[in-house]
């Protein structure tokens, strides 16, 4: 526990290094506030951004939709949260679709033969690109907005599926076949835990994708978002809510990529024996 | 030398045949484009394994002695000839010709004892009864202690314990080994040796073995089978009659060792002169292709 507590005062010790930092470099540009927003201003920020706004809400769903447009404390932390619930509609969509498109290119050679090299193109194709699409099919709203989320990680998790089933170890084949295993065993009980680390880091790569396209979907208009939160920055000229909201996609985002997804990443890889 | 001979003309084979197999040639191919060529991995090898008997292919690499194991699993098809197992062409792998790997392939996601009931999970076998043979299996093997550890936390000489158990817990009529001991160190190795010529004593399995360790040939087989490269086949097959279980330092087993190195010293001799030739005949072979910008039929496998 000794270690766990270091590691934290080394941390804060860090933040505390760059809060120096950020305030020499804000002197050095010449402490104009209205171009570039000291620590304590973006500080301040967070802290009334992250309260639990003086609103009392019905429900949390309602909380986090934002059906009381006039709190104004906890706007932060009410956008994030509608950002991340948004996120993992579109990640869970991406999830089913991925993975039975993965097990279709899998099971028939005629699928991959078809539609192979689409989803290569689909996960070369940044996401953003599906954002004119994504306006004249659905409008400007929910819909579009979850399409380019589901664009964006749908690659990663059909060829990690595919990828992962593909690169079973002939050892691991041959022992099912020694022992005469069926082919609805085979799939349950070789091959779909023996392709768990590749499937893994398809997620987690997914899942980045996944976020950063519902950021740049959430630029396009207004709604109770992470997105929105900077493009009303932007137009109030409010730096230290730019800088505040920043901070916080950065966070949600290393707690969800480095804290979920590499412990289970981390954890299935040392048990399938490939940790180094 | 001589009077080692002798003892070994004298075995005979009492039981029935287990496999025969019949003419079998198997060919692969290496590299691609114009630089391809096939070549024959086992060709027209013809062989009996006798019920209850304990054979062991010897051979340097590329003789063939691990395809011709494939072939007996079922994991390959031959190209020409066929495997008969009792009484039955072979066409595909089964729980009959049970196969034990070099690199064991126990499921990392499973603990020792799921390995092990694997097999028996295959069959259908209810929960009960698959847990009672694992036991008795794993006790076979001295590991009962480690059945919830996970194949990472396990020793190699473990782990292929468990793979051993693994394989006798569907009291498959037969044990195909593939260098199973190979990547293990020499005492882990001689301790492995022990308890499989004791498990082989106990349960009379027939066991078709491959190694390219002469000594191990040496301390478990009832017949060696001698290998040969290019094309792989069967050079000599010497029967042992030195009763089970051997020691490594009886002297009869010391001599009939450097008559089959002796074997094979012959074998990587021509191994060897054969390579350099091939490699001159290849660069040649390349030099006079990009010159005339036409694609060679180069044989050289089957050539000799």
């Amino acid at each position: 526990m000794s270690s766990f507590f270091r590691k934290i005062v080394l941390a804060l010790l860090l933040v505390g290094l760059w809060m120096i930092l950020w305030q020499l470099v804000f002197i050095a540009t010449g402490s104009k506030a209205w171009k570039f927003a000291p620590p304590i201003d973006v500080l301040k920020d967070l802290w009334e951004g992250l309260a639990p706004h003086r609103v009392v809400s019905e429900t949390w769903q309602e909380y986090v939709l934002g059906v009381q447009p006039e709190a104004y404390h906890g706007e932060i932390l009410r956008g994030l949260a509608a950002s991340l619930l948004r996120v993992v509609y579109g990640y869970g969509i991406a999830l089913v679709a991925g993975v039975t498109i993965g097990l279709l290119l899998v099971s028939s050679r005629f699928v991959e033969w078809l539609i192979g090299p689409l989803v290569l193109g689909i996960q070369s194709l940044p996401s953003i690109c599906w954002l004119p699409l994504a306006v004249l099919w659905f409008g400007l709203n929910e819909k579009s907005i979850l399409f380019v989320v589901l664009m964006g990680s749908l690659g990663s998790i059909t060829m990690a599926t595919r990828d992962g089933l593909r690169q079973v170890p002939l050892t691991y084949q041959r022992v099912a076949s020694t022992f005469g295993a069926a082919p609805m065993q085979r799939l349950l009980w070789v091959n779909i835990p023996a392709a768990l680390p590749v499937f893994i880091s398809g997620l987690k790569q997914g899942w980045s994708f996944a976020w950063r396209s519902l950021l740049a979907g959430e630029l396009l208009f207004r709604s109770v978002s992470a997105g929105t939160l900077l493009t009303d920055a932007r137009d109030n000229f409010d730096y230290p809510r730019m800088f505040a909201v920043m901070i916080m996609i950065v966070l949600v985002s290393i707690l969800i990529d480095r804290i979920l997804f590499a412990k289970l990443e981390a954890r299935i890889h040392a048990r399938w024996g490939l940790a180094k | 030398m001589s009077s080692r001979t002798d003892i070994l003309e004298k075995a005979v084979h009492t039981g029935a045949v287990k496999v025969a197999v019949k003419f079998v040639s198997k060919q692969y191919s290496t590299g691609d484009g114009a630089g391809a060529r096939r070549f024959f991995a086992v060709k027209d090898v013809s062989l009996n394994v006798y019920e209850g008997e304990f054979l062991c292919f010897v051979g340097p690499s590329g003789c063939g002695k691990s395809t011709l194991l494939n072939l007996i699993a079922g994991f390959e098809k031959a190209d020409q000839g066929e495997v008969i197992f009792e009484g039955k062409p072979v066409t595909g792998a089964g729980p009959d010709r049970l196969v034990l790997f070099q690199e064991h392939g126990l499921f990392p996601w499973l603990n020792v004892q799921q390995n092990v009931e694997f097999g028996l999970r295959c069959k259908g076998l209810p929960k009960s009864e698959r847990r009672e043979k694992a036991m008795h299996y794993l006790k076979m093997v001295h590991l009962q202690r480690f059945r919830h550890s996970y194949p990472f936390q396990l020793s190699g000489g473990m782990k292929q314990r468990t793979a051993i158990a693994r394989a006798l817990a569907v009291e498959p009529s037969m044990l195909l080994m593939d260098e199973p001991f190979s990547a293990l160190d020499p005492r882990t190795r001689d301790i492995l040796h022990l308890e499989l010529q004791s498990l082989w004593m106990q349960t009379k399995k027939t066991i078709v073995f491959v190694t390219h360790s002469v000594e191990e040939a040496v301390r478990l087989a009832d017949r060696i089978v001698i290998m040969a490269s290019q094309p792989g086949r069967i050079r000599r097959v010497v029967p042992v009659s030195i009763p089970h279980p051997r020691n490594f330092f009886d002297a009869s087993l010391v001599d009939l060792r450097s008559l089959i190195l002796k074997e094979l010293e012959e074998e990587l001799d021509k191994l060897v002169k054969k390579e350099g030739d091939e490699d001159w005949q290849i660069e040649e072979a390349s030099i006079s292709a990009r010159s005339k910008k036409k694609t060679l039929d180069i044989d050289v496998a089957d050539g000799i």
